[in-house]
């Protein structure tokens, strides 16, 4: 109950701010090499297009690199490994600026960014100490669906003054991720879930992985209306999804218990041999170009490998 | 009704446990499907390989068992800690125990991911003496301990364990989530390994006390009153202490710190019952367990089929009560 009041709050939150946006509708005023950018908490004026930027979210990452920008400051929970290799090998040295929530200030202001992206529901607190270091827009990434994602993706590429580059790879993203001609039919019904708090969570047709993966044609286990629908393992039995995909990885305990459990072998999923494990860091926390395409090259692996 | 004969003990007695057997049953036979009678006693019997066996001896049977005991020991824990520090408004929150128990199982279960389960719950009894003889060292002046400074010292290392878990958190946003419902108390994750373990805990201590129901009783009386009855009082406190931390330490590393239970049980119980220790201590015991299990059946039907976590429950019904007592304390003075 607790978890569906807090998704029902930063529901709310994200529909109000993004009615503010297309009544605002983001805007670029080119003033010479002047130009302003219109995002979640107001307008941010730059100077000249940004060469040094930092970033308080992976997924701001992700979008960077896809658009051959130089990262000097990440918030990266002090885990490198929090970053998918396809990114990170991409990446420079960087500075690390702790935790997501709480970013230092003072090893931000250290590396002098001159572009600061920023999220609007964590670092709203922080907003004044962070416009002193260096021009900053907010750029909603936690509780979003794919969608947002790519026009987020487009208004960073506006910041960074590669709006038309920003569009043609949202364009060619989109096309990659169509280019799963085989339908996920053969897989049957599909379960796609994290294990969290001793139970599944479900990924519904309104997560990101979903929405992301929508041109497969998957038939989602589970018709929540909800971003995750989560389960414990007697319902999971009692769903008996075909397919059955776990994002996991070496250091997930929980899961481990969860499957160490006598029913989880009487799933028809683990019988017939159709299940797979894929890592959570990418399939679950990166939301960006780049990840999701790996993810979708999983995909279509586990598509051809299936029975 | 304080002056309970023998016979009306007894028949106290007899009534909560048969509640106590019909909430469990109602635990194993409601839920996702709900299962009779026949279908429990032939899944028990059979123990095959059939998806409503599994169901019913895997996951519904140790759940149930777990929820009781969790709740029983809880209350008894609470009680214990309310008689050695004379504060009937305490519990083991108090002397840090279930900050100790959640910091450990939430650093092994993010850090430490190779240990497993029982683990995890062996890490959580040996924090949970770690904490208790760190605070009783602290709180002691000169060579006794002092009665007044044990929650103060406990409500400090509790501070100090609760913010340690929260910067494990910070840096492990992700991970947060899956601690949710353990942070606030839920029976999800119980299975027979944690049967294995509370139980025989559970029962150990609850004999202990038993046996040494005399002893609680007279340090509850003060320091002076020990004195002239000739009780060890340190030596006692001591052996006390270490039975709060192992009710405590499996209950909370096996479902996390359900809080109010250890406040509100014996609160209630003393209402009912006064001088006779041995009857306050298997009555606290019966209604923990039937308050921990009431509240694990509601709190599967409460936003179905999503679970909620028991912890919730129990607050909801828990706050109510506490300041139901609260209040009658305060009018009686």
């Amino acid at each position: 109950m607790n978890k569906k009041i807090i998704s029902l709050m930063v529901a709310g939150i994200v529909t109000v701010s993004l009615t503010g946006c297309t009544n605002k509708e983001n805007k670029v005023e080119s003033n010479e090499s002047e130009y302003t950018i219109t995002h979640e908490l107001g307008e941010t004026t730059l100077k000249e297009e940004p060469q040094r930027i930092a970033a308080l979210e992976f997924s701001y990452v992700d979008a960077l690199v896809s658009l051959d920008k130089e990262v000097v400051a990440i918030a990266d929970d002090l885990d490198k490994t929090r970053i998918i290799e396809e990114v990170r090998s991409n990446l420079g040295e960087y500075v690390s600026l702790g935790s997501r929530r709480t970013p230092s200030l003072e090893a931000l202001m250290e590396v002098s960014p001159d572009l600061i992206i920023a999220d609007p529901l964590r670092h709203k607190d922080i907003q004044k100490e962070l416009e002193q270091i260096a021009p900053t827009i907010y750029i909603d990434s936690t509780s979003v669906g794919y969608d947002e994602i790519l026009s987020a993706f487009e208004q960073i590429g506006k910041a960074v003054g590669k709006e038309d580059e920003a569009k043609k790879l949202v364009e060619e993203h989109q096309n990659s991720m169509k280019k799963g001609s085989t339908s996920a039919q053969k897989l049957g019904t599909v379960a796609i879930g994290v294990v969290q708090d001793g139970m599944l969570s479900l990924q519904t047709d309104s997560s990101y992985v979903m929405e992301s993966l929508k041109d497969f044609d998957i038939t989602n286990i589970t018709d929540s209306k909800d971003s995750r629908h989560q389960v414990t393992l007697e319902q999971l039995v009692d769903m008996n999804p075909d397919t059955l995909i776990i994002m996991t990885d070496e250091k997930d305990a929980d899961f481990k218990q969860f499957k160490n459990n006598p029913l989880w072998n009487k799933l028809k999923a683990i019988e017939n041999g159709n299940y797979y494990e894929v890592d959570r860091t990418l399939w679950l926390f990166s939301r960006g170009l780049i990840s999701t395409e790996v993810m979708g090259e999983e995909f279509e692996g586990i598509l051809n490998e299936a029975k | 009704m304080k002056q309970n004969s023998f016979r009306n003990k007894k028949l106290i007695v007899g009534a909560l446990i048969l509640l106590s057997i019909l909430i469990i049953y109602g635990n194993i036979s409601l839920g996702n499907n709900n299962y009779s009678f026949d279908q429990i006693i032939s899944a028990i019997a059979s123990n095959d390989n059939t998806n409503e066996s599994l169901i019913i001896n895997q996951i519904r049977i140790p759940r149930a068992i777990v929820g009781f005991f969790v709740g029983s020991s809880l209350a008894l824990a609470g009680l214990v800690i309310q008689s050695i520090t004379q504060n009937r408004l305490t519990s083991s929150q108090i002397l840090g125990v279930n900050s100790g128990v959640t910091f450990v199982s939430v650093l092994a279960l993010i850090y430490l991911p190779f240990v497993g389960y029982m683990g995890r719950v062996g890490f959580g009894i040996v924090a949970a003496l770690v904490v208790v003889l760190t605070v009783l060292k602290l709180s002691k002046n000169s060579s006794k301990i002092s009665v007044a400074n044990l929650p103060l010292s406990g409500l400090v290392i509790g501070v100090f364990l609760t913010s340690l878990t929260q910067s494990i958190l910070l840096l492990n946003e992700e991970a947060a989530e899956t601690m949710m419902f353990y942070m606030i108390g839920s029976f999800v994750r119980a299975n027979w390994e944690s049967v294995i373990v509370l139980v025989p805990v559970s029962i150990v201590c609850i004999i202990m006390l038993l046996i040494l129901s005399r002893n609680l009783k007279v340090i509850e009386l003060g320091n002076d009153m020990a004195l002239s009855l000739g009780v060890n009082m340190s030596k006692y406190v001591f052996i006390f202490v270490v039975i709060v931390s192992l009710l405590a330490g499996t209950s909370v590393s096996i479902a996390g710190p359900v809080g109010f239970i250890g406040i509100i049980v014996p609160n209630l119980v003393r209402k009912i019952v006064s001088s006779d220790y041995k009857f306050l201590i298997v009555m606290t015991s019966l209604v923990g367990g039937i308050l921990a299990s009431l509240s694990d059946l509601i709190s599967k039907f409460i936003s179905y089929p999503y679970e909620t976590p028991v912890g919730l429950v129990i607050s909801f019904i828990g706050v109510p009560m506490f300041l139901y007592v609260a209040m009658s304390e305060r009018s009686k003075r």
